[in-house]
């Protein structure tokens, strides 16, 4: 963290409380021609002021599917850390269990089937609540306490099918490293500003794309609104995970100028490495955009370790540093083994 | 890395006529350099909050424009004249089209906030403009009546939200300041997930 404005972050434990989440995760998922990198962090947000985590992920192999799920708990939902999870984890479990070997035609009212699944469970977790208060016993708990945004996405080579309630982003990469926007988030003119799983009457219809990919991105706001517009600004993102030594190369030189960021912790400060983009260029003496669409300069540039991929990128959403992002942070990274 | 995700934009529109010559003009300088300490121990605020300054009295000035919270520097305020609201409005309009970088301009910003301090006693037409606002960026303006002569029904055309600040004496202002710091933080704070 940068200057005098890091030094006032704090880093405060969560509340004792039921369903408490882990500080952050990170998970790795091989075969099916793809292979998953994913990792969420409690935001600096929510670490200053002694908050859970309230974004989750789920991955997972499917038959011959991959599929993901990311959810972003409300952060004025007192339980949305609870429907996120239960959300992803309900999600996942009716995709594999209705996708099995099902075809390719099968798959819009699959992710449809899901993400109604997603919302029952949400209810179930509800119920189970049922006589809970919030608000120091004020009032007794809605649906709407457990507020998350839900994006979907089952992938296998030549088939991508994706869902999206809410804001966040669902960006493919194709082989030439162009980045499209696979949904259309759901939001407001303003950050903050979006629709929920437990919210709406409707659910966005599901998006399916064959045009080949390399890669395939899942994340929330923490981290989609950082690289907006989603074209230019996906690509920026996956030259900083590649930089980071997130995505692979065939070679890693290490050349990237390191800034050292300095992250509160439980056990103290942290001093996490991070290759910026922008401070790459500037010492390359050129656009940050240029840059970014040269993987042979990003892989000379690029974390040069044998981490793995799951944890750079863990590493990565702790350290990158940008002012006003403060969000939790999620990021799923499907990369195409056969495009 | 110093470039912005998100920033919540803050913008005081002050009346500085005739009203306010002497302590209570005294009061709102101050009040502004509380409001900026106060904001500046919070890493939250200091990472997002850009403020603006826009004062009125026989016309309107842009004393400050919308700058991030470590660059901010007081504006000078001198008092007198009348109480020109519609200028005012009008010129936070503009700042409003020049500022915001909306979600179709790439970034998302927070939902602005908008305190509108007035003795509620407008020298000239300010309801078009306040309409305007109103039907662009939706409910943004808190408005504060200030001192006696304050015309709430008058007010509560430009906001749903009135604050009362019935006498313009030091402890009130400071008190008004010391509200308008608490929404801004509640505003920080409540964002995020």
């Amino acid at each position: 963290m940068t200057g005098e404005r890091g030094a006032l972050w704090r880093w405060l434990p969560p509340p004792t409380a039921p369903d408490a989440t882990p500080e952050s995760a990170s998970l790795a998922v091989q075969g099916n021609g793809c292979r998953v990198a994913a990792a969420r962090i409690r935001g600096k947000q929510h670490r200053h002021n002694a908050v859970f985590c309230e974004d989750w992920f789920e991955a997972a192999a499917a038959g011959p599917w991959t599929i993901i799920a990311v959810a972003d708990g409300a952060g004025s939902r007192p339980l949305s850390r609870v429907g996120a999870r239960a959300s992803c984890q309900a999600a996942i479990r009716s995709l594999t269990e209705r996708l099995g070997n099902a075809g390719d035609g099968a798959l819009a009212d699959v992710l449809e089937a899901a993400a109604r699944d997603a919302r029952r469970a949400v209810e179930a977790a509800w119920a189970e609540r049922q006589g809970d208060t919030v608000g120091d016993g004020q009032r007794p708990l809605v649906l709407g306490d457990f507020g998350a945004t839900l994006l979907l996405a089952a992938y296998r080579p030549g088939c991508l099918g994706a869902l999206q309630i809410g804001d966040g982003a669902i960006l493919a990469a194709a082989p030439d490293d162009s980045v499209r926007a696979v949904t259309v988030p759901e939001g407001g003119d303003y950050a903050g500003e979006t629709e929920f799983l437990t919210d709406a009457d409707h659910l966005p219809p599901p998006v399916l794309d064959r045009a080949p990919i390399r890669h395939l991105l899942l994340t929330t706001d923490g981290i989609a609104d950082i690289f907006l517009p989603a074209e230019t600004g996906g690509q920026r993102l996956l030259a900083e995970l590649r930089l980071n030594g997130v995505i692979g190369g065939d070679t890693a030189g290490g050349e990237a100028p390191v800034t050292i960021e300095t992250i509160a912790g439980p056990e103290g400060e942290r001093a996490i490495p991070v290759r910026y983009l922008a401070a790459y260029a500037e010492a390359l003496g050129m656009p940050v955009e240029s840059l970014a669409a040269r993987s042979d300069l990003l892989n000379a540039g690029r974390r040069s370790d044998s981490t793995p991929p799951e944890v750079c990128l863990l590493e990565w959403l702790e350290g990158f540093t940008v002012r006003g992002a403060f969000d939790d942070r999620t990021l799923v990274l499907l990369t195409a083994v056969q495009p | 890395m110093d470039s912005y995700s998100r920033r919540m934009p803050v913008y005081l529109v002050l009346d500085t006529s005739a009203s306010m010559v002497g302590e209570p003009i005294e009061c709102v300088r101050q009040g502004i350099g509380a409001l900026l300490a106060d904001l500046r121990d919070d890493p939250q605020a200091m990472e997002t909050v850009w403020i603006g300054v826009i004062t009125f009295h026989s016309r309107a000035e842009r004393v400050a424009p919308l700058t991030s919270l470590d660059r901010f520097r007081s504006p000078r305020i001198e008092a007198g004249g009348q109480s020109a609201l519609g200028a005012a409005l009008t010129l936070l309009e503009e700042s409003l089209a020049e500022d915001l970088s909306r979600t179709n301009g790439g970034k998302r910003d927070w939902r602005p906030h908008v305190f509108v301090m007035t003795d509620g006693a407008p020298s000239d037409d300010w309801q078009p403009v306040a309409e305007r606002i109103k039907t662009r960026y939706g409910d943004i303006l808190v408005a504060c009546a200030a001192g006696t002569d304050a015309d709430h029904d008058l007010l509560a055309k430009l906001s749903p939200r009135i604050v009362d600040l019935s006498r313009l004496r030091p402890e009130d202002l400071r008190s008004f300041f010391q509200w308008v710091t608490a929404e801004i933080k509640q505003g920080v704070h409540g964002g995020g997930g």
